[in-house]
This record gives structure tokens, sequence and C-alpha cells, in this order.
């Protein structure tokens, strides 16, 4: 017997190129990723910090730690300025030091800090976002390219601010695609009795920023602050450890401010510490921000508001924490 | 004449004892190639011999076969090519003889199964074989002449001191030797050129390309049913476990398990072949936090090239290789967004070994 008639051949060929071009495609879903606290992102997420002074709390501290003790990763830090803090030298010489102790202490993916420098945003007559005019600043700049680097869909890049949200409303004006790329989590604001307010600490600082924030970008507001003076009190001095990093903080400890509105690191412990953010509502801004306002939108409780707002945390467990990894040996090693 | 070849004998001849009783399945044409031996020419052919400890030299083989023939058939030039192998096999001994075309392509074979270590024995049975397969193909070769033609020109006594030369008279006549060690000699073992499907199982490793985001090892088992020049092929094949992983580590496993089947056209050793799989493959999420599993059909259709290689009578090695093209395609997301998609194109490369079966 001989081989197949050709003509046969043909025909299952032609057969089987029918049946491909016209074959679709099944999907299967394998997974999914639980964020492991009560806000959409974790420690997991890659964060940028962008806040004003580096001496009244503890926030670059926590970020460089977690950084170094399981993340989240630190992908860059915004200097910028703010009514207290109008010394753009000042600020980010302070960082600069942070940084440096950090690095001379064995913290090796540490992103140096970079200056932001733009005004508050104007609200424009027509009252509308698009028609704003952008800052184009640093921090902007920054925040769109870490974005296109680091973001994925299922874990976008996490902007924490301690100040004002010019560099993020300014981002998004830029490139409103940024939206699909980044999550803000500001602490900011206080807890009312109809979910919360965008106003002192740092809300009031540039209130057309924060209404371009909660109406363009996920966005979760931390509310919930503590005692930091409790982080690190001289009594606890003695216990820091002995390398540039440990000098850093017993130097600064003196000059942290006492009021617990200043705590601006309760937006990175949020996203680094699952156990933290106890007390979690989904609101949605339900004001505008007219000519002259003095802070950023109401947030209104909404059982499926586009927005977090955290309301109770454990400041216990952010402390314990901190002193974890500032103990553990491995911490400046990686 | 080509039974007595052994090109198409259908099954085993068994005969029992006495030096000329291997050789009775031979008796009809026997005599017809004695008959027409007058007109044939002198046939002769190129050697190979192959033996192991204790067997008899290429020279003495040949002494047997030039005895029974009565003359020397042997030419290192010549373009017949015979291969005669006698190989020992712990308690017992294997013989075989091949025979190859002009452009050494396989011709016929005939294995002479022995139950005893008696070489010398095997190399006389062996060479007796050879001896009225030269005869007879010289006869085939010759001119056609009529069967009752002039009675051959037998060689006389003196040119063949060997062996007296069977003729068919002789060999049904011959005495039984009693309780002498059975010689068993075997029609050839069904082949291509047989008239029915010859059963080969087999297994053989592979590795396939396109089925998952990195090469993957495969297990085949098959069987086989050949034709002279046609083949159907069954398979069932499993893969290794893989894993694909996004950036963050997380990912999932798949595993391939598929039945397959393939239709091939023979050549002397090489082999084409249309294949067509189908089957499933299962996924599910690893290291993410909540994992969950799946499974898609698989169906898969294309073309194989292949070689064969035969080792002894039984063994047969291959390899080939497959292209195929997805018919049905499957995509594993984790958080919604995709993580894999399987290509329109695959590839897999197979080594085969195979077990014939009479």
């Amino acid at each position: 017997m001989n081989a197949l008639p050709v003509t046969t051949a043909r025909a299952v060929l032609a057969l089987a190129l029918g049946l491909t071009a016209t074959g679709c495609v099944e999907t299967r879903d394998l997974g999914s990723t639980i964020p492991h606290g009560l806000l959409p992102v974790d420690e997991r997420n890659p964060v940028i910090l962008a806040n004003d002074s580096a001496t009244d709390n503890w926030q670059g501290e926590y970020a460089i730690l977690l950084a170094s003790g399981g993340g989240p990763k630190l992908a860059g830090i915004i200097v910028n300025t703010s009514g207290p803090w109008p010394d753009i030298d000042a600020n980010i010489n302070g960082w600069r030091g942070m940084v440096a102790a950090a690095h001379a202490s064995g913290m090796r993916d540490i992103p140096d800090p970079i200056t932001s420098i733009g005004p508050a945003l104007v609200r424009p007559a027509d009252g509308r976002f698009a028609s704003t005019v952008p800052n184009g600043s640093e921090g902007a700049r920054l925040i769109l390219d870490m974005s296109a680097r680091l973001s994925v869909p299922y874990r976008p890049l996490v902007v924490v601010t301690g100040g004002r949200l010019t560099d993020v409303a300014d981002a998004y004006l830029i490139d409103p695609s940024v939206s699909g790329r980044i999550v803000v989590v500001s602490s900011m604001g206080t807890v009312t009795a109809t979910g919360g307010a965008m106003g002192k600490p740092n809300g009031e600082m540039d209130p057309w920023a924060d209404a371009i924030v909660t109406a363009s970008l996920p966005f979760v507001q931390v509310s919930a602050f503590y005692d930091q003076l409790t982080d690190v009190p001289a009594s606890r001095v003695s216990e820091l450890p002995a390398n540039p990093f440990g000098d850093w903080i017993a130097a600064k400890e003196p000059n942290v401010w006492s009021i617990s509105q200043a705590a601006d690191q309760v937006g990175v412990i949020a996203v680094g510490v699952a156990a933290f953010a106890v007390a979690v509502e989904r609101v949605a801004a339900t004001s505008t921000v007219g000519p002259g306002a003095s802070a950023g939108p109401d947030l209104t409780a909404a059982a499926n508001g586009p927005a977090w707002l955290v309301t109770q945390s454990m400041g216990g467990a952010a402390t314990a924490r901190f002193w974890q990894i500032l103990s553990d040996p491995a911490t400046y090693t990686r | 004449v080509f039974s007595c070849l052994g090109l198409t004998a259908p099954k085993a001849i068994e005969v029992i004892a006495g030096r000329a009783r291997p050789f009775v399945c031979c008796v009809g044409v026997v005599w017809i190639s004695l008959v027409g031996a007058a007109q044939a020419k002198p046939l002769t052919v190129n050697l190979a011999y192959t033996a192991g400890p204790g067997c008899p030299s290429a020279t003495e083989f040949k002494a047997v076969v030039a005895g029974r023939l009565g003359y020397d058939p042997f030419a290192d030039n010549a373009p017949d090519r015979v291969l005669v192998e006698l190989v020992p096999r712990g308690g017992s001994m294997d013989g075989r003889l091949e025979w190859r075309d002009a452009s050494g392509g396989w011709a016929g074979e005939q294995m002479f199964p022995m139950v005893t270590t008696d070489c010398a024995r095997l190399a006389r049975g062996v060479g007796f074989a050879l001896a009225v397969q030269i005869q007879l193909l010289a006869t085939v070769r010759a001119e056609p002449e009529p069967v009752a033609g002039p009675p051959p020109a037998a060689p006389s006594a003196s040119s063949a001191p060997a062996p007296p030369r069977p003729a068919a008279s002789v060999v049904p006549a011959a005495p039984a030797a009693p309780a002498a060690p059975s010689l068993v000699v075997t029609a050839p073992l069904p082949h291509r050129r047989g008239p029915g499907p010859q059963l080969a199982l087999g297994f053989g490793p592979a590795l396939g390309v396109g089925m998952s985001a990195s090469p993957t090892l495969l297990g085949r088992l098959f069987g086989v049913l050949a034709w002279t020049r046609l083949s159907i092929e069954l398979a069932a094949q499993t893969s290794l476990p893989t894993t694909m992983r996004r950036p963050d580590g997380s990912g999932f496993s798949q595993q391939h398990l598929l039945l397959g089947a393939a239709g091939c056209a023979l050549f002397t050793v090489l082999t084409a072949c249309l294949v067509a799989n189908a089957g499933e493959v299962r996924m599910a999420g690893v290291d993410i936090d909540r994992p969950t599993s799946a499974v898609a059909p698989v169906i898969q259709a294309g073309a194989r090239l292949g070689a064969v290689q035969r080792l002894g009578h039984r063994v047969v090695l291959g390899a080939h290789v497959d292209g195929l093209v997805a018919v049905t395609r499957w995509r594993g997301t984790l958080d919604g967004v995709p993580v894999w998609t399987a290509p329109r194109f695959a590839a897999v490369m197979a080594i085969d070994a195979a077990v014939r079966f009479p």
C-alpha cells in the first residue's frame, strides 16, 4: 500500500486549518490576589513617598524600614513644600540625610529623594478639572515614570502622601491614564459623623488638588492618627541600633512633633502593616470645591463608594513592627 | 519462491531434528530450483558474517554454503548483500539471515532461533538455507524456461565433497535423527512486506515546545499496527507539570493528558504521518492568595516526520518531530489578567523504543 493519497492529506490539512481559523481561546481563571488588610493595597505594592519635611514625624523612617523588612518596596521619594515647611532646601537636605544614614547602615534599596517644585493648583474659572493648568513638576513626572515601569494591573503603584496632593493631581493632569496605574494613600483630614473631611492636617494645603484626586484616582484617606511619641520614646533611645540610621533616629527623636495629627507615617503604615488599619469605610466625595476653599471635598460614607477612609488604627502594631525591623540585623544587609 | 526466500511466509514452521528437516518448508521450490538451476547463472553475493565465540569462522561458513551450491558464491563486489548473524543468547542461539538489494535496501530476512548452544549446527542450518536461497534467486533471475526442462547439471560428487545436495526426493525421506537437540527454524516474522499487520508496542520521552511557557517533557505509550507501506499509531501521552509565573512570583501550573492517533506512510527508514491529539490540560493556580483549578480541552492536528531503525528482529528505535496546530486554545488568568495563552502552533520531538510482536 502506498502513501495516503495527496487529496486526502490536503483535505485533512484544510480541515485542521479551518478549525484553527475558527477556533476561539478559552479562558480559565486560576486564582486571585486578596489584599492582606482592609485596604485594596498591601505590602506587596511598590510605593512612592511624597512629603515636605523630614523632621516632624517618622514617615520616612517607617518607609525605609518597611522597604528593608519585607515591603512595601520604596520606589521613590518626592520632597516638596507646604505652609509649615516652605524651605525646599531644608526639606530636601533633611531627607538626604535620612537616606544617607540608611545607606551607610547597609540598607541598599532606598532611592535618593528628589525635589518637586510647584505651587498649589489653581481652580480654573469654569471649575472643570481639565481646565486646570498643571505644574509639570518633577514629582508628577516621577509618578508617571514609576507607574509606567512598576505598576501592573493586579498590583498598582501606591503614592503615599504626607503633605499636599499637588504632585499627584499634577500627574493626573499631565496624563489622565495614570488613574489606572496608581492608588493614592494620604495621611490627611479627620473623621466626621458622616464620613471624613479633607481639612487639616494636609488637606487644607491644596483643596483643588484634593478635589481632582478624589474624583479621578483610587484614593485612600487615612485619618486615624496615633501618638507618635510612643514610637521612639526617650527611654528607648538606648535600644537603637549602633549604626548611622540608629544615630539619625536618636538625633531626630527630640524634634518629632507631639501632636498626633503630625504623624504622617500612618499612610505608609496602613499600606505596609496589615494589622494597622482596624476600621475602614467606603466613601465618596460629595461636595464641590469652590473658589478660595480651605479644604477638600467632604467624604461621605457610601457602601460602594470609590474611596476608602481609615477611621481607626492600632498604633501599637505599628510601633511593634517598627522596632522589629529596626532590631533585626538582616535589615541592614538588604 | 518468496516464501522460501523468507519474504512472505505467514507463520513459523518448526521442524524437529534431522539435518534436512529444517528445510522442508522449501521442498517444493527447492525442486523447482533444482530443475531450473541448469539455466541459472551462478549468482554471487557479498557476505557480511558476524558470529559469537565458538562459532565457525566466516571461511568455514562460506565453505558450508559453497559445498551446498557446488561453487563459491561469495564475491566482495557482488551487488546483492547478505548479512549473517549467529548470536548466543544465554542457553540458546539466534541465527539471522538478511538480504539487502544493490541499493542497500532491506529485501528480506529469516530468523533461526535455536534452543541449544551448538553454533556449528546453527551455522550449517543457516548456510544451507542461504545456499537454497542463492540457488532460487539465481533461478528467478535466469531467462524464463519451461519447468520441465533438462535436468540440472548437478555438480559432480568430486566437486561437492561436503554434505549431499538437497533434492526433492531426498529431503522428505531423510531419516529423523533421534534424540537430537531441537533446531527450530522459523519463517520470517511478519514484517512490513507481509500480508497482515504487524503489532508493535512502545514508549518514549518527548519534548514539547509551544505547549507551555517553557519546553515541556512528555512521556508516551503507543501501539502501532503496520502494513507494508502504512501504519496506524495510537498513543497516550502526559506531560510533567510546568509552572508559568508572573513577575510577583504567583502563577499557575499545567499538565497535558492527551490521546493521539497517527496515520503514517512508510518508506525505507523514514515515515511521514498525519497526527491528531485530543485530551485536556489541567491547570491550577500556585503561590497566589486564592488559587483555583480548571480543565480545558486540547485538540491538535498536524504532521509528523520520523525515522526508524531496527535493532534485531523485535526492537525498533525511532525518532520523530510533530508540527502541530492548536485547534482549541486556552488562556490562564490570575486576577483576571492573562498570564499565558497557548500559542497556535506547537512542536513535539520524540524518541521511541518499540517491541514488535509476531
